[in-house]
């Protein structure tokens, strides 16, 4: 087992402690329980074998979130869906469509936008945070969320995109 | 923040088991050891540092410009005015470019021992001069002015006794006198003394080498002789025999003229020598300092 040097946590605990985050970040990317559990377990494979140092907890925080998102990514530009049709839907992350809920529509954005929105309602980050993360400028996060805004209230206001 | 409900999304539930499989990944997996990063940093590093010091190297002596010497042709070619304007400027540039040579050798007739220096080229006349440009080469030992032609030989030259003594040491100093200097330099008097012994001039030459190109089928090289004013001496048909050098060929062209034999210099100064082809294509132009011999 590695040392507990994931800013003062062992292996086992950042595991326990961020498999929801990490989890949904892949769920809401890829939207597939098969594909998005393959790149949870790509992502703390990469966090054991490379052991990078981090500062602080929202460091590791941060580094699990943009390994996952570039771990979804490169999945799904390799990987095409070869499971039947009904396994996919098995598989797949959906919810009811509810005027209240819009995480329904949230998983019909784009991804560019899906990821802004997630980070930024979903995990509480800041757009400065989000830029971080995702290696963009904060003007082009801020342009994302507001287009995203816009696209997600086009979708559960009835338009479909 | 709260614009949008994403409870659902908020409320996904993440199976035990993908942490669990995670965790147990990890036993059966090797971290990546240090040694490999260290190594892999090393080997950066190392690049890093030889490119570095590369341009450091380039720019220290890449960049450097080797300084190279003006070239100074003191026998430039050019072509030479016959007016006297111009010879006076002209005879005051080639003096300060004479006055820059550094071999000024034989202004004293007085160093007999110049005689046995060995020659470094070869010519067709019996004198030999020890230097290739503008060299006047008192060959002649300090002989009565009837004797016979001076001929090289290996036997040291013998003063004439009816030469002034010469003080010689009669012993090797073992202490070195520090008023006088180690060396004293020999520079020409501005105001030479009369020599006391006779001098054959006639095999006094100005030898300069030439270009080929400068000489024609015809092999003439010709001479004539300024004096310090810019007057031209004797004949003054330049292409006169009087005017005439001779010429040798080793692996270049040597010209020799002989300005005594002509009662050219009638006074120690400076004297400019011209030396020309048939065309009056100038060849070489020297000045040098010539002592009279009565």
């Amino acid at each position: 087992m590695a040392n507990t040097d994931y800013a003062g946590l062992s292996f086992e605990q950042v595991v326990r402690k961020y498999k929801t985050t990490v989890g949904k970040v892949c769920l809401v990317r890829l939207k597939n329980y098969a594909d998005a559990e393959d790149c949870f377990q790509n992502v703390f494979s990469a966090l054991y074998t490379k052991s990078p140092h981090f500062n602080d907890e929202e460091h590791l925080k941060a580094w699990l979130i943009r390994v996952a998102i570039n771990e979804c990514k490169n999945y799904a530009r390799n990987n095409r869906p070869i499971l039947p049709l009904k396994d996919v839907k098995e598989n797949s992350v959906d919810f009811p469509q509810d005027e209240c809920d819009i995480s329904w529509a949230l998983l019909r954005l784009d991804i560019k936008y899906r990821n802004v929105l997630y980070l930024y309602y979903n995990e509480q980050y800041k757009i400065d945070e989000i830029a971080e993360i995702l290696g963009k400028s904060s003007n082009t996060v801020k342009s994302l969320l507001r287009r995203g805004k816009e696209k997600l209230k086009s979708i559960y206001g009835g338009d479909d995109v | 923040m709260n614009d949008f409900n994403f409870n659902n999304i908020n409320n996904l539930e993440i199976p035990d088991s993908w942490a669990d499989k995670a965790i147990e990944n990890a036993k059966n997996k090797k971290p990546i050891p240090v040694v490999w990063k260290t190594k892999t940093l090393a080997f950066v590093a190392s690049l890093v540092l030889v490119c570095g010091l590369s341009v450091m190297m380039f720019l220290i002596f890449g960049r450097n410009e080797i300084p190279v010497a003006p070239v100074t042709h003191q026998t430039d070619v050019s072509v030479y005015n016959e007016t006297s304007e111009s010879e006076n400027t002209r005879e005051t540039e080639k003096s300060q470019k004479e006055s820059q040579k550094p071999t000024d050798l034989l202004a004293n007739s007085d160093e007999t021992t110049k005689a046995t220096e060995p020659t470094e080229q070869t010519s067709a006349s019996t004198v030999k001069p020890s230097e290739t440009e503008g060299i006047i080469s008192p060959t002649a030992t300090p002989t009565k002015p009837n004797e016979s032609p001076y001929e090289p030989t290996d036997e040291p030259i013998v003063d004439d006794p009816s030469d002034p003594p010469v003080v010689l040491p009669t012993a090797p100093p073992t202490d070195p006198d520090p008023s006088e200097p180690a060396w004293k330099p020999s520079e020409p008097p501005l105001e030479p003394t009369e020599p006391t012994e006779s001098v054959d001039t006639s095999n006094i030459s100005v030898s300069v080498t030439i270009y080929k190109h400068l000489v024609l089928d015809d092999k003439k090289i010709y001479c004539k002789v300024y004096d310090a004013n810019g007057v031209l001496l004797g004949d003054p048909n330049i292409y006169s025999a009087q005017h005439l050098t001779e010429l040798s060929y080793a692996s270049y062209y040597t010209a020799y003229y002989y300005p005594y034999r002509h009662s050219l210099i009638t006074k120690s100064g400076n004297y400019t020598f011209v030396f020309y082809n048939s065309n009056g294509e100038v060849a070489r132009e020297i000045t040098k300092f010539m002592k009279y011999y009565p």
